[in-house]
Formats: structure tokens, sequence, C-alpha cells
């Protein structure tokens, strides 16, 4: 441990470690913010958390897509126009056909 | 007046192709198709890590918008409505099926103990800019530690963080109180960075 850690408040370190998220989604009012700025500011380790799961919550938004493959968006299609053919009789509880 | 006559009305890109569709023009069905198809595939593939049962969740999903798409009151936007359909059809799928029993994430596992020996760096993986590091293997990496979450906390994850939803939306589509959906998504963005350090680390 740090001669750091040695001193650090560990009690007051759980309290802000669960409002990371809060945080990093501007979700928390002025006052808690400015709580957990100063407590960052105090607290690599806090600090480092809160930067290594910010940068995961990047990641995430930036996973793309995959692209519908053509043959199961064609199927897509004829299924569904299959269902407005049916669309005056009763409707199966499951899909008649899977694909 | 009862609640529901005070409910405001919400207005978005679909209401003119869902109010036809109602009407009688169900041929415009397919049109709703070719908007959502993409999103609600990859919905299925991050839920479900499977093909096959990310097409039987785009196919279930339509098969009960189509059903139930008269029952729509514009209460909330369509894209929100459509998400709650797909999120109420993967979790009765996954209920039948032979995926894993679920369990919690526990904070503890995630706090650093205090005598634990602690970085006093920022590791280079969380300093470098997302279009550097993101590639192939990362996505995949990213894929299945999504598809390993427990499905209450992957289904947040999911809505939040790849889907782009508020967290009122979230909680809206999930029936859930916004705190909880908060407390879900903290605890799987943990569980995420953790596989995340271990993929860097590794």
């Amino acid at each position: 441990m740090s001669d750091q850690d040695k001193d650090h408040d560990h009690g007051h370190c759980l309290e802000m470690f669960k409002k990371l998220s809060e945080y990093i989604d501007g979700e928390l009012d002025q006052l808690n913010c400015e709580e957990l700025e100063n407590h960052l500011s105090d607290c690599p380790t806090c600090k480092i958390c809160m930067i290594t799961l910010k940068q995961t919550v990047n990641l995430c938004k930036e996973v793309k897509d995959n692209p519908v493959p053509e043959s199961f968006s064609d199927k897509m299609t004829t299924f569904v126009e299959g269902l407005q053919k049916v669309k005056d009789g009763p409707l199966p509880a499951k899909p008649v056909k899977k694909l | 007046m009862t609640a529901s006559h005070n409910r405001k009305r919400i207005n978005d890109q679909d209401t003119e192709l869902i109010e036809a569709i109602n009407a009688g023009r169900s041929d415009r069905f397919p049109e709703l198709l070719k908007r959502y198809e993409q999103k609600l595939y990859n919905f299925g593939l991050r839920m479900c890590g499977d093909v096959r049962d990310a097409e039987d969740l785009v196919q279930d999903t339509f098969l009960n918008v189509f059903k139930y798409l008269k029952d729509f009151r514009f209460e909330t936007k369509f894209k929100n409505w459509l998400y709650r359909v797909a999120t109420s059809t993967c979790i009765k799928k996954r209920r039948k099926s032979k995926f894993a029993p679920e369990h919690e994430i526990s904070l503890d596992d995630y706090i650093p103990a205090e005598s634990e020996h602690v970085a006093q760096h920022v590791p280079d993986w969380a300093r470098m800019p997302l279009d550097q590091l993101l590639n192939e293997e990362l996505a995949a990496q990213l894929r299945e530690a999504i598809v390993s979450l427990p499905e209450k906390y992957r289904l947040v994850a999911v809505l939040r963080d790849l889907e782009g939803f508020s967290t009122a939306e979230t909680a809206q589509i999930l029936n859930l109180q916004p705190s909880n959906v908060k407390v879900r998504l903290h605890r799987a963005r943990l569980f995420l960075r953790d596989k995340l350090k271990g993929y860097f680390e590794s």
C-alpha cells in the first residue's frame, strides 16, 4: 500500500465508487458532482477507476452494428408479406414457420 | 377524465406509417421491417450471442408487433415500444432456453480492496483514442463480454450503452425504476471493465 493509500478514507472512497457511472453519464446533481470531482483529484485509485470505466463505456458506444445477412432479410420480407395474407384470420401464437 | 386521456401523444418519424398500417394499409408493414430490421438483429445478437437466436428474435418480435400494433397508443416513441416488445420476447425465449441461470453481480467484487496493490497510472488502453483502439479483435472481445453478462444486467447495458437509450427510456422499456437501471448499469459496466482489463493485461 502506498503512503497515500494509508491515509486514504476508504469509506468515502466506496461511497464515491458507487456514483462513478452517474458521473460519467452526467446524471449527478451539482453537489454530488463537486464532491466526486474533489475526491477524484485526491484519490488516484478512484480516478484510474473512473477513467477505465469511462473508456469501457465509450468503447461500448463505438461498437458498430453488423449488417443483416441478405438471405435472412429476404426471408423476413417474405415472412411479413405472408402475415398480411392471414391478417383477416386468427394469427398463430407462434410463427407459422421458423426461418 | 381518466389518466389515459391526460397522457400526451408522442409523434415521431414512425407515426404516419403506423397510422397508415392501423388504418388498413397493412401492405406498408414491410416498411416497418426495413426501418428496424438491422437494429433488432443487432439487439438480438447482443442479447443472444448467436445468429440463429438473433434471427428468431427478429422474427418473433415482428410477429408480435404485427399482432399488437393496433394497441399502440402513441404514448411513447414507437422505437421504445418496439424494444419493449423485443425485450419481452427475448426474456420469454430465454426462460425456455438452455442458458445458464441468472446470478447477481456484486459491487464488492469490483471495489479496489484497501490492501490491494493498485496501479498508480492510467493504463495505456484507457488513454488511447477510440479509433486507434477499437479493432475487430477488441470488438469481438467486447461482444463476448457483453453476452457473458447475466441477462438482467446485459439488458440494461445493451439498451443504455449500445442501443443509446436514456436511463428514463430504459426504465420504461424494462418496466423498472430509473434507480434500478442505474444500479444495474454500474455493475454491468464494472463487469465489462474487468473483462477488458483482463484482455489488455493478458
